[in-house]
C-alpha cells in the first residue's frame, strides 16, 4: 500500500481547557518518534494537531502500512575463538547460534583487515502498522504528562476525562485496535448541540473538513483561536470600543469552545467607581469574559464573552450572562464599600492572627521583618528610609480586607487604592502595588525605587526564612514559590542596574527572625540558590552557558556585578584575542594544577633571566596597573581588552621558557609569575571554563 | 415522560404541579425526571449539613462495589455565607437538588442535560458548558474530577465523577449532579433576589422563598456571628469526636457518620464565628478527616459482612 495519512483521535468528555494544547502536543510528538523510529513514515512527514475541548487528534502524513523488510547482520566470535583444536564449536559459538536461533553451521564468514569472523545474517519480515500501533498508542497516552487522572462508570481505564470513542484510521482503513479501553472506529461526534452526528469518516485525511462542515467543530486550535480573535474585535467594535486581549485568557476561551460565537453584554455604569483591576478580574478570572475600553483606555461597562452556540435567540445568552456578572459585581462593591469605611493602617493589628507560615510567624512579625529589611534596602539604594519602612507597615494591611478575600488577586492593588484614600504618599502607595512585580515570568518589575526595595525586601524575607527553617525546594516541589521569587529578586536588581550584595542582604534577613530559624542555617546557601537561578535567565536570553559557568566560578553575590561579567566575557569571547587567552590561561591551570605544595605568591623579578619572561612581567606589571582602575569600577569590557594585550607575551613565554626547570627557585619564580598572570585574566571570570567557539 | 419543551414558558400549566415557573414545581420536575432515569426518590437528610454530598446518600454509597441510583432535595448550610437575609444571592441555608449515579452511566452527561430540557431549557438557545472544576473535600477525605456546569455563563450544577471518598478508592466510580436550584428557579422566573422565587400557590395566594425563608435568614446569621456559644461548640466537637471513634468501635457505622455530621457542622458555626485560628484550623480539619475515614472503612466492613447486599439485588434482577 502507499504512504497515506494517520489519524488518531480520542474523543472525550470535556477536558480541562490548559490541558489540550500540552496533551496534544505529547501525542504528536512521540507518535511521530515512534513512526520514524520504526520506519513506518518518513523523517519529513508532516504532523498535523487538533484539540477541541472533547477531542484530541494527530494526523500524521506519509505513513505506510507495513514495514520494510529488516536485515539483521549481528556479528559473533572471531574465527579463533569460534572453533577449538579439534575444530569443534566453541562454548562461546554454541552460545551465540543459540542466541540468533540457529544451529552452528548455519553462520556466514565475514573477512575484516582485523581478521575473520562468524557472522548471523538474515531478513525479518517488516511489521505491520496495526501490529505495531497498539501498544505504541497505549503507551503514549499513558505517559501524557498530566497532574490528575482518573477512572470513571466501572472500569479500570484512566484519562483525563471520561474517554467516549477513538477512532483509527490509516487512508481509508479503520484500524480497529484496543486503545483506552475501547475498539478504534471511524464514527465522528459532532458539536454536542449543533450537530451531534455521528458522521462516518471514510478517510483520514477528510478529518478536519468533516467536522468543519458536517459537525460544526473547528478542529485546529490555532485556526479557531484567530476564529476567536476576529470574533471578539468585531463584537467590540460594533459596541464602538476596543477590548482588553490577555493572550492567556484567549487560550483559554479557545478551549472551552468547538464553534466560537462572540456576545455582547454591558453592566450598570456605577459599578465603575469600583476599580479597574476588580472588575477586569471578576470578568476575566471568574467569567472568562474579554473586558472593553475605550480609546483612551478607560473602562467602558460591557464586556465580550465567547459561546459555544449559534443560539436561536441571541438575546438570552446575552441577558444570561448580564444576570451573572450583576450579582457579582455587587457583592464586590458591597466589600469595597464596607472595606473603605477601615483606615488601611489599623489594619496592622489584625495582621497578627494571619498565618504566615507556622514557624516564621504571623503576617505582623513578617511586617515588623520587611520594615527592617526596607531600612537597610533604603541605605543602599539611597531612598528615603521612613517612606521604605512605611511602606513596608503597610503591605500587607490589604490581605485581610474582604475585597482580598473575595478577589486574590487585588493584593497590592487595593491597598494602593486604600493607602491613597487614607492620604498616604504616592510613592508609598504605588510601592503596595509593585511589591507583588514580577506577577508571572518575564512580567513587568516595579519602576518606582520604593516599589523595588518592598519587592526586593519582601521575596528576601521569604526565600530566607524558608531555606531557614529546612524546606527549599526539592525537585517539583516549591510550595512556597521560591524560585520566582529568586527570579523576581535577580531580575529587579540586574534590569534597573541597581548594585546589592545578595551575602550581606540576606545575613541581615536572617538577623530580622530572632531565633526562628534553624541554628545551623547559612545563608550563603540562600545566596547561592538564587544566584544559580541566573542559569535559566541567561539561558533564556540566549548566553553561552560556558560564559556562565566561567563567571558563576567566581563566586559573586552581586547579581549587577554577575551581569557585567557576563556581558563583557560574552562580547570579548567573540574577540581573536579571547581563544588565545583562554587557551594560555588553561595551559596555566595545568601547570598549576599538577604542583604539589604551595605556589609562591610573590615574583622575585631580580632572579628573571630569559628576554620572554622578562618582558611577560613588565607587561603583567603595566597590564594590572591599567586594568585595576577599570576593574574596580565594574568596566570589565575594558578590563578584558587590558588583559588581551599579555596575549602576545604570553605566548612568547611558553614558546621560549621552560618552567619545570631542576633549580627549585627559577622554578618557583616561574610558577608564581604564571600564577600572577592567570589571576589577572580570571579577575573577571574564570577563562578556563570557556568552550572553544563551537558552542 | 416531561416532554421537552421548546420555550420555559409553555413548560407547563400554571396549575400543573409540573409548572417548572415555581420553587417547587421545579422539584417535582427534576424528581419526575430522575425517577424516570432509574434513580429511588429519596428525601433530604434530618441533620445540618454543608452540601448534598455529606447525605448518605452520595457519602456512603460512592464507597464499595454496590450500584446505586438515588436524588433528592437537600438543605445545604454553610454559617459564613450568611447575610441577615439582605443579600439577593447569598443564604446560609439554601437547596441543593442532588443526583448520586453508581457506576455511572456512560451517557450521564446527556440524562444530565436532558434534565435541563425538562426543566424548559433549548439546548440550541441557552449556551451550556461544561468547565473544568475539580472538587476535593478535605474533612470528608474525598475528591473528584468534574465540571461546574455553565448556562450562558452562571453555575447552574456541580458534576462530579467521585475518586475518593473517606480516604477509600471509588470502585466503581459514583457520578454525582449538585443543581444549586435557587438560581435555576432565579434564572427561570427570571428574579433578581431569591426571595422573590415564587415557592408555589396556597389558596390565600402565592407564596414567596421569601415569605418562607427570610426571618429564619435573618435569625440564623445573628446565631451564626454573634450568638453561638463557642465555648460549648468546642465541647460539641470534642463529644462527636469521642462518640464516632466509639460508634465505630462498636460496629455502628451508620451513627458513627452522624457524629462525623454534628461535628463537621459545628467546625463551621465555630469558623463562621472566627473562633479557630488559621494553624488550628487546619487541625480541626484533620480530626474531621481522621473521623469520616474511620466511619468510612467501617461502612464498607459492615456491607461486606452483609455480603453487599446491592449487589446480590443486581444479579437477581431485582
Amino acid at each position: 500500500m502507499n504512504a497515506a495519512d494517520l489519524l488518531f483521535e480520542i474523543a472525550v468528555e470535556e477536558l480541562p481547557a490548559t490541558a489540550l494544547q500540552p496533551m496534544v502536543g505529547h501525542i504528536a510528538e512521540h507518535l511521530k518518534k515512534e513512526l520514524v523510529a520504526a520506519d513506518f513514515a518518513p523523517g519529513n512527514c508532516l504532523v498535523r494537531e487538533f484539540a477541541t475541548p472533547r477531542r484530541l487528534a494527530v494526523i500524521v502524513s506519509d505513513v505506510v502500512s507495513r514495514q520494510q523488510q529488516q536485515s539483521v547482520e549481528r556479528r559473533g566470535p572471531a574465527l579463533a575463538a569460534a572453533f577449538d583444536s579439534d575444530g569443534n564449536p566453541t562454548k562461546a559459538l554454541q552460545g551465540f547460534a543459540r542466541s540468533c536461533g540457529v544451529e552452528p553451521v548455519a553462520l556466514e564468514r565475514m573477512k575484516t583487515d582485523k581478521g575473520e569472523w562468524l557472522v548471523f545474517r538474515s531478513v525479518a519480515e517488516g511489521q505491520t502498522l496495526s501490529g505495531f500501533l497498539e501498544s505504541v498508542l497505549n503507551t503514549i497516552v499513558k505517559q501524557i504528562p498530566s497532574p490528575r487522572r482518573m477512572r470513571w462508570s466501572d472500569g479500570d481505564t484512566e484519562f483525563l476525562r471520561p474517554v467516549r470513542a477513538v477512532n483509527l484510521l490509516h487512508g481509508d482503513e479503520v484500524l480497529p485496535l484496543q486503545v483506552l479501553g475501547v475498539t478504534a472506529g471511524n464514527s465522528l461526534a459532532g458539536h454536542r448541540f449543533h450537530a451531534p452526528g455521528p458522521f462516518e469518516l471514510a478517510s483520514a485525511s477528510e478529518y478536519e473538513e468533516v467536522l468543519l462542515n458536517q459537525g460544526r467543530v473547528i478542529a485546529d486550535f490555532n485556526k479557531r483561536r484567530q476564529r476567536v480573535v476576529e470574533l471578539v474585535e468585531a463584537c467590540a467594535s460594533r459596541a464602538g470600543a476596543s477590548v482588553v486581549m490577555d493572550p492567556a485568557l484567549v487560550d483559554e476561551v479557545t478551549a472551552l469552545v468547538e464553534w466560537p460565537v462572540a456576545v455582547s453584554g454591558a453592566f450598570d455604569q456605577h459599578f465603575l467607581e469600583l476599580p479597574k483591576e476588580a472588575l477586569i478580574q471578576t470578568m476575566e478570572v471568574n467569567q472568562k469574559y474579554f473586558a472593553l475600553v475605550d480609546a483612551q483606555g478607560n473602562l467602558q461597562p460591557g464586556f465580550v464573552t465567547v459561546s459555544n452556540i449559534e443560539s436561536t435567540n441571541a438575546d438570552s445568552v446575552k441577558s444570561g450572562n448580564e444576570r451573572v456578572i450583576r450579582p457579582r459585581f455587587a457583592d464586590t462593591l458591597f466589600f469595597w464599600e464596607k472595606d473603605a469605611a477601615t483606615e488601611l493602617h489599623t489594619r496592622a493589628e489584625s495582621l497578627d492572627k494571619v498565618l504566615f507560615q507556622e514557624k516564621l510567624g504571623s503576617l505582623l512579625d513578617k511586617t515588623e521583618r520587611l520594615s527592617s529589611l526596607c531600612e537597610y534596602l533604603a541605605g543602599e539604594f539611597s531612598a528615603d528610609a521612613s517612606s521604605a519602612s512605611r511602606a513596608a507597615q503597610l503591605s500587607k494591611c490589604d490581605l485581610v480586607t474582604d475585597t482580598v478575600g473575595e478577589l486574590p488577586k487585588m493584593q497590592g492593588i487595593a491597598g494602593e487604592y486604600m493607602a491613597a484614600a487614607g492620604g498616604e504618599s504616592a510613592e508609598v502607595c504605588v510601592a503596595l502595588r509593585e511589591q507583588y512585580y514580577p506577577l508571572k515570568a518575564g512580567g513587568a518589575l516595579p519602576e518606582s525605587t520604593l516599589g523595588r526595595i518592598l519587592s526586593i525586601a519582601d521575596k528576601t524575607d521569604t526565600l530566607v526564612g524558608i531555606f531557614g527553617i529546612g524546606e527549599k525546594p526539592s525537585g517539583a516541589k516549591d510550595p512556597f514559590a521560591l524560585r520566582r521569587s529568586a527570579v523576581g529578586l535577580l531580575r529587579i536588581l540586574i534590569e534597573s542596574e541597581q548594585p546589592l550584595d545578595l551575602q550581606s542582604l540576606f545575613a541581615h534577613s536572617a538577623s530580622c527572625f530572632g531565633n526562628r530559624l534553624n541554628k545551623d542555617y547559612e545563608s550563603a546557601d540562600t545566596v547561592s540558590f538564587v544566584m544559580e537561578r541566573l542559569r535559566s535567565y541567561y539561558q533564556d536570553r540566549g548566553e553561552p552557558h560556558d560564559v556562565i559557568d566561567a563567571v558563576m566560578a567566581k563566586g559573586i553575590s552581586d547579581p549587577l556585578d554577575f551581569h557585567r561579567r557576563v556581558l563583557a566575557i560574552g562580547s570579548f569571547r567573540k574577540t581573536e584575542a579571547a581563544e588565545s587567552l583562554a587557551a594560555a590561561n588553561k595551559r596555566i591551570q595545568n601547570i598549576l594544577k599538577k604542583i604539589e605544595g604551595r605556589v609562591p605568591d610573590t615574583l622575585d623579578e631580580k632572579r628573571l633571566s630569559e628576554t620572554a619572561e622578562i618582558s611577560l612581567a613588565a607587561d603583567l606589571r603595566e597590564v594590572s596597573a591599567e586594568l585595576t582602575p577599570k576593574f574596580d569600577q565594574g568596566d570589565y569590557m575594558n578590563a578584558m581588552r587590558s588583559t588581551a594585550k599579555l596575549r602576545d607575551s604570553v605566548d612568547a613565554f611558553f614558546d621560549n621558557v621552560m618552567v619545570m626547570v631542576d633549580d627549585e627557585e627559577v622554578r618557583n619564580n616561574r610558577l608564581a609569575l604564571l600564577k600572577q598572570v592567570g589571576e589577572l585574566c580570571s579577575r573577571t571570570a574564570d577563562l578556563s571554563r570557556l568552550q572553544p567557539e563551537a558552542s | 415522560m416531561v416532554t421537552p419543551s421548546n420555550t420555559i414558558e409553555s413548560a407547563a400549566t400554571e396549575t400543573s404541579v409540573f409548572d417548572v415557573r415555581s420553587f417547587q414545581g421545579m422539584i417535582s420536575v427534576l424528581q419526575q425526571y430522575w425517577a424516570e432515569q432509574g434513580c429511588i426518590v429519596q428525601q433530604p437528610y434530618d441533620m445540618e449539613m454543608g452540601a448534598g454530598t455529606f447525605h448518605s446518600s452520595t457519602f456512603l454509597h460512592a464507597i464499595g462495589p454496590e450500584p446505586w441510583y438515588a436524588c433528592h432535595t437537600q438543605g445545604s448550610r454553610r454559617p459564613t455565607d450568611g447575610r441577615y437575609g439582605d443579600n439577593p444571592n447569598r443564604l446560609q441555608h439554601y437547596y441543593q437538588f442532588q443526583v448520586a449515579m453508581k457506576p455511572s452511566p456512560q451517557n450521564m452527561q446527556e440524562l444530565y442535560l436532558g434534565s435541563l430540557e425538562a426543566l424548559g431549557f433549548d439546548l440550541l438557545e441557552h449556551d451550556v458548558r461544561f468547565v473544568e472544576d475539580n472538587w476535593e473535600s478535605p474533612t470528608l477525605g474525598a475528591w473528584g474530577l468534574g465540571w461546574e456546569v455553565w448556562l450562558n455563563g452562571m453555575e447552574v450544577t456541580q458534576y462530579t465523577y467521585f475518586q475518593q471518598c473517606g480516604g477509600i478508592a471509588c470502585k466503581p466510580v459514583l457520578g454525582e449532579l449538585a443543581y444549586g436550584i435557587e438560581r435555576l428557579a432565579m434564572y427561570i422566573q427570571g428574579v433578581e433576589s431569591v426571595y422573590d422565587l415564587l415557592w408555589g400557590h396556597t389558596p390565600s395566594g402565592p407564596v414567596s422563598y421569601g415569605d418562607v425563608f427570610h426571618q429564619n435568614e435573618v435569625e440564623q446569621s445573628a446565631y451564626n456571628f454573634e450568638h453561638a456559644d463557642t465555648a460549648e461548640m468546642f465541647r460539641v466537637f470534642d463529644i462527636c469526636e469521642r462518640e464516632c471513634q466509639r460508634l465505630v468501635e462498636l460496629k455502628l457505622p451508620l451513627p458513627a457518620y452522624e457524629q462525623v455530621l454534628r461535628g463537621s457542622h459545628t467546625f463551621n458555626l465555630l469558623d463562621a464565628r472566627h473562633a479557630i485560628s488559621v494553624t488550628e484550623r487546619q487541625r480541626f480539619i484533620l480530626r474531621v478527616r481522621g473521623m469520616s475515614r474511620a466511619v468510612a472503612e467501617a461502612y464498607l466492613q459492615s456491607r461486606e459482612e452483609l455480603g453487599f447486599p446491592l449487589l446480590a439485588a443486581t444479579a437477581a434482577g431485582l
